[in-house]
């Protein structure tokens, strides 16, 4: 099986500029910096971590929405990098995106109808007007959604609605991939829960291929195959959900797992929470060697590697389930964390 | 009940809007005892916010208007007490910290000058001191480098270090009640573990009661004492913390509880509540839970429901509790 979305070193920096005239570079944000993965068709990889962490900048930079500083983007075969806007255009429609913000991301001097219709026409996918009309109304009630709403405006329904409408229009021109940028977390608990299934059913129905970004793991676990944990750039972690909450490996995710409330009083006495020190470091001055250890538990009890963690970069090893760490890299993947 | 440090009773907060008045608190009754921590739970607009604004007596009027009810702080009305008094109270014997702590501080004065101003002001404090007092407390909320740090403005400090600035400030005057509306929902997961363990630290230390509003089932199960579930303004059930998340009675909470996933759960289907959440000005008669509950019959479309009790402090306002009604 081949992978549908292949990600090479990629890499995302933004520049900060000085000055009136001649707008010298004074430093760059590396908001993405030197990342890897595969995504299989019809496979959801969860991409998780805290705000800053640049993995809203890797859905974009793969979408092209950003063109990345360094890096190959493999969509079907193809490296997206490398392509013009002009030649880029025909693999838009087969890769889409859900925004977080459904106040935002919705024209509201469009009508729903408008706003889903929109993408079939720049695409040229239907031919006439009786067309364009079935097709939207198929989506709408796809997702969800009262087709006699058409002519609607998007501040006449609430914020799960507005969400179904975004949903309605990143499949309007059935892509293969989408790249879903925390749906679900502008919203009511009650109504996540709405959004979650709906998100689910579309992916059996069309076999779609999801990358799922949220910030915390609870949000993303009913709907991963697979997660990557992210930190400052660089993905620390990666495998199903079932081993990373069972047997989190790197210090960061064990840290991030113990950080999720659990609604239940009885399991959150008996919990033993990891509480980090600080804040993120900033993506500008990022830590020398491995970026999380400034704030690593398990640096400190292994004086021994301490000093690898502050020089070198760790680079993740392992197959299926992946690590980048440098004491979990001297104790072997195979040994228990604890 | 002396141990009770604040009772609300029958409390109605209505608001005059284009679409008729709006009853966003609606009768609402609970207590808090010295030292306990009670958790109110609701999605937005099921009144949490209103509620306690009004405790503090800080519903903008018009169009609001507190229409009834008593709140016995330390036995002392406040719905019938003076501006003045009100104004003494506020920040010194009852604090409040917000969701977004960018937008309640004021990003013109530097962090020093907001954190004194309330210690001149309430505690007479002279500069000298109050700027002493200020950096202490500073540090007894984990700022690293206080002494730097109190003299930079909002901006220069990130999400949670904010909020922790908010609690200081919140802190000073060693509040009896402290309330926190939502303190940690804007905040990385990371940092709200952060910020519960410093509210819950700082409880031990000082012995402040603590009301902790928020939509998260999780962040009340690890801190609160007692919860109250709210509904489109009224309450839909009460209990003692262990109590509700072991017997869930009223529908919604069970539907709370469903629609969150949980890290520990097994892998299955999330269960939403259907439909969405109520708009006040257009509340159907009966229960107001009725339209996206699953056990709803005429009763429930026609009367609102008496409460029912289900245990030791533990009631629900619903004509078909989940758990069996004790006498």
């Amino acid at each position: 099986m081949s992978a549908l979305v292949s990600v090479r070193d990629l890499r995302m920096h933004f520049p900060v500029r000085k000055g009136v005239v001649f707008q010298r570079e004074v430093a760059r944000v590396k908001a993405v910096d030197g990342i890897s993965f595969d995504i299989q068709p019809g496979e959801t990889l969860g991409l998780v971590g805290e705000s800053g962490c640049g993995k809203s900048t890797t859905g974009r930079a793969i979408l092209q929405l950003y063109r990345p500083t360094a890096g190959e983007v493999v969509f079907d075969g193809q490296d997206l990098t490398r392509l013009s806007e002009r030649e880029l255009f025909p693999y838009r429609r087969h890769m889409q995106m859900i925004f977080q913000d459904p106040y935002a991301s919705l024209n509201p001097r469009m009508t729903v109808g408008d706003i889903i219709g929109e993408p079939l026409v720049t695409h040229r996918l239907v031919s006439d007007k009786t067309q364009l009309r079935r097709q939207v109304q198929d989506l709408m009630v796809q997702c969800g959604l009262n087709p006699q709403y058409v002519r609607r405006y998007p501040h006449e329904f609430s914020g799960g609605q507005r969400q179904r409408i975004g949903i309605a229009r990143a499949l309007a021109t059935r892509p293969k991939f989408i790249v879903c940028d925390e749906p679900i977390a502008a919203l009511d608990v009650s109504i996540q829960a709405q959004i979650m299934n709906l998100l689910k059913k579309l992916q059996k129905e069309l076999g779609l291929t999801f990358l799922f970004i949220a910030h915390d793991l609870s949000a993303v676990r009913h709907i991963s195959d697979r997660i990557a944990v992210m930190y400052l750039g660089r993905i620390v972690e990666v495998a199903d959900y079932e081993t990373l909450y069972r047997d989190p490996r790197h210090p960061y995710t064990q840290a991030l797992i113990s950080a999720v409330p659990i609604p239940d009083p009885e399991v959150e006495a008996k919990r033993n929470r990891i509480v980090l020190e600080g804040d993120v470091p900033s993506p500008l001055n990022p830590p020398s060697g491995c970026r999380f250890h400034t704030r690593c538990a398990a640096r400190r009890v292994n004086p021994d590697v301490a000093d690898r963690c502050t020089r070198d970069e760790p680079v993740l090893i392992g197959e299926r389930r992946q690590v980048a760490c440098h004491v979990v890299e001297r104790d072997g993947l195979k040994s228990p964390s604890r | 009940m002396a141990n009770n440090l604040l009772e609300v009773h029958d409390l109605e907060v209505h608001f005059r809007t284009d679409g008729g008045t709006v009853r966003a608190v609606d009768g609402v009754s609970f207590h808090l005892e010295r030292g306990a921590t009670l958790g109110i739970v609701g999605e937005s607009g099921s009144g949490k916010s209103v509620t306690c604004n009004a405790i503090m007596r800080l519903i903008p009027t018009p169009p609001g208007r507190i229409a009834g009810g008593r709140v016995l702080f330390e036995g002392r009305d406040l719905l019938q007490a003076s501006a003045r008094d009100m104004r003494r109270l506020r920040g010194n014997e009852i604090s409040m910290i917000f969701q977004d702590p960018m937008s309640s501080l004021n990003p013109y004065l530097k962090v020093s000058r907001q954190l004194t101003e309330v210690l001149e002001l309430h505690q007479g404090l002279d500069r000298k001191a109050a700027r002493s007092r200020g950096i202490e407390m500073l540090e007894h909320v984990g700022i690293p480098d206080p002494a730097r740090r109190f003299d930079q403005y909002p901006h220069q400090f990130s999400g949670g270090m904010r909020q922790r600035v908010m609690i200081a400030m919140a802190l000073l005057c060693k509040p009896k009640l402290l309330i926190a509306d939502e303190p940690t929902t804007a905040l990385d997961v990371t940092i709200q573990a952060q910020i519960l363990e410093l509210i819950k630290k700082l409880k031990e230390d000082e012995g402040t009661s603590v009301i902790l509003i928020t939509h998260d089932l999780g962040v009340v199960a690890g801190m609160a004492d007692e919860i109250l579930v709210m509904y489109a303004g009224r309450v839909a059930e009460s209990a003692p913390a262990a109590d509700l998340f072991r017997r869930p009675a009223h529908p919604n909470t069970q539907g709370l509880l469903d629609s969150v996933p949980r890290l520990d759960a097994d892998h299955d289907e999330l269960k939403p509540i259907r439909g969405l959440p109520p708009i006040v000005t257009q509340l159907p008669p009966g229960c107001p839970f009725a339209p996206r509950c699953d056990f709803a019959s005429d009763a429930c479309r026609r009367d609102y429901p008496a409460p029912k009790s289900i245990g030791s402090e533990h009631f629900t306002h619903c004509h078909h509790p989940l758990q069996e009604v004790s006498a």
